[in-house]
């Protein structure tokens, strides 16, 4: 089935009010980001690629799972790129309010379930509390969408640990899916932190992080090593995700307030 | 001279704790981390901000986020009036790491200052209920693995103090 014939803006109010399994479907929310990336990679790369997400989800999915699609978060918090051209960003509690209302309006068309599916790491934060905000008002049940695949090839832990801006991976994704919006002879790696530094102090996931700005850890934008991309790995990895994705989302699927329940999984 | 600001929320840990334990922990590490003789760094200790961004249910005295971020912006304002440059944000609450990360980000773009965070979580501090017994314990004397908590915070202070400042005192240089 087609995204299109998923996404709800795509639906007469009628139809959404006819829809038979409003109660028991998930609906997924893509939030982006419309930031720099580098000189090599477009400024729309994270809501491309919520887009991307979305497309291939949608055609892998059985045709009778109760899955919808609301329209995407296309701007996100993306002030830690403040000083870099091509960023559009909204604040933290336009994001947190945005997130609010559409979860009103899903509620009010009766849906219970929402599933966030986030493309921006700059996002994560906000989201982690206005989900659960959201949650313990609305009596809704969320959850932040992970696709949990393990990549092959795997990444290097180096760029595992500090490739998460416009590197390899993101690269190769957008080689596999738009190579004419890719400049290679531009891609450069350039890392926030290594793994072997002195100390515990890193600009993630560490026991005392630092909160930075793009330009405080990077001169050209880039967190990772976008030289090593290829289209080859991003094809691949492209599929990986959206297994996982599409198996994550069958597992919502098949609970009810927790308890497992058949699905079609044809 | 770093200035620390202690966060702690209040919530229901179980019937043997009190509401305010994450209060309690967190000032005894850093207290404790304040005054070890090898920390080497001048520290202003904040008195704790008290809030909690979790779910109404478990927590006591819950808030909104919006609240929560203008009392963290407003105090680290503050602490820019008087000179500072460095501000820690040592927090001990699971439900307000986020929101912590989130704050720092936003104050080190908007005021130019170095904002860091340092969780109880990472450093061994758990407040799930399978760990009642050990903070009991350590409320009531002084216990090996809350010093040696307490001396990690204090290294993890050091690595702080002796990070670089922030060039053009942290103002984001626009790039064409």
């Amino acid at each position: 089935m087609s995204l299109r014939a998923r996404y709800l803006p795509a639906m007469s109010a009628a139809r959404i009010a006819a829809l038979p399994d409003k109660a028991d479907a998930w609906v997924i929310l893509t939030t982006g980001a419309i930031e720099q990336h580098g000189p090599h990679l477009p400024v729309a790369f994270d809501s491309l690629m919520g887009q991307v997400w979305c497309e291939r989800i949608a055609a892998e999915l059985p045709a009778d799972a109760a899955c919808y699609f609301a329209p995407p978060i296309t701007l996100g918090k993306s002030n830690e790129h403040t000083g870099f051209p091509g960023t559009l960003s909204i604040s933290k509690e336009t994001l947190r309010l945005q997130l609010h209302a559409i979860a009103r309006q899903l509620g009010a068309w009766g849906f219970a379930r929402l599933a966030v599916l986030n493309t921006h790491g700059g996002n994560s934060s906000v989201l982690d509390y206005t989900l659960r905000e959201i949650a313990d008002k609305c009596s809704m049940e969320i959850v932040l969408l992970k696709h949990g695949a393990r990549l092959e090839p795997a990444l290097s832990a180096q760029e595992e640990a500090y490739g998460f801006h416009a590197g390899e991976l993101e690269t190769s994704w957008l080689l596999a899916v738009l190579p004419e919006r890719v400049k290679m002879t531009l891609a450069v790696c350039e890392y926030p932190a290594r793994l072997d530094d002195a100390g515990e102090l890193r600009p993630e996931c560490a026991p005392a992080t630092f909160a930075w700005a793009s330009q405080d850890v990077s001169a050209s934008g880039v967190m990772g090593d976008a030289t090593a991309a290829t289209a080859e790995k991003g094809a691949r990895w492209i599929a990986q995700i959206t297994a996982g994705y599409v198996a994550r989302i069958l597992e919502l699927l098949a609970r009810v307030d927790g308890v497992p329940r058949s699905i079609s999984t044809q | 001279m770093l200035a620390v600001v202690p966060i702690a929320g209040m919530a229901d840990h179980g019937d043997e704790l009190p509401l305010d334990v994450e209060e309690q922990v967190l000032m005894r590490l850093v207290r404790g981390a304040s005054v070890m003789r090898d920390v080497g760094v001048r520290v202003l200790l904040v008195p704790p901000l008290r809030f909690v961004t979790g779910a109404a249910n478990t927590s006591a005295f819950a808030v909104g986020p919006p609240l929560a971020h203008a009392f963290i912006d407003e105090v680290c304002a503050s602490l820019a009036m008087a000179g500072f440059r460095k501000i820690v944000l040592c927090n001990a609450s699971a439900d307000n790491e986020s929101l912590c990360d989130a704050a720092a980000r936003d104050i080190r773009i908007a005021r130019g200052l170095q904002l860091f965070c340092v969780n109880l979580g990472a450093l061994g501090v758990d407040f799930g209920l399978e760990n009642a017994g050990r903070l009991k314990d350590a409320l009531e004397r002084d216990t090996e693995w809350l010093s040696a908590a307490a001396r990690r915070l204090a290294a993890l202070w050091t690595e702080i103090a002796k990070r670089a400042p922030l060039p053009d005192s942290g103002k984001l240089e626009v790039k064409s």
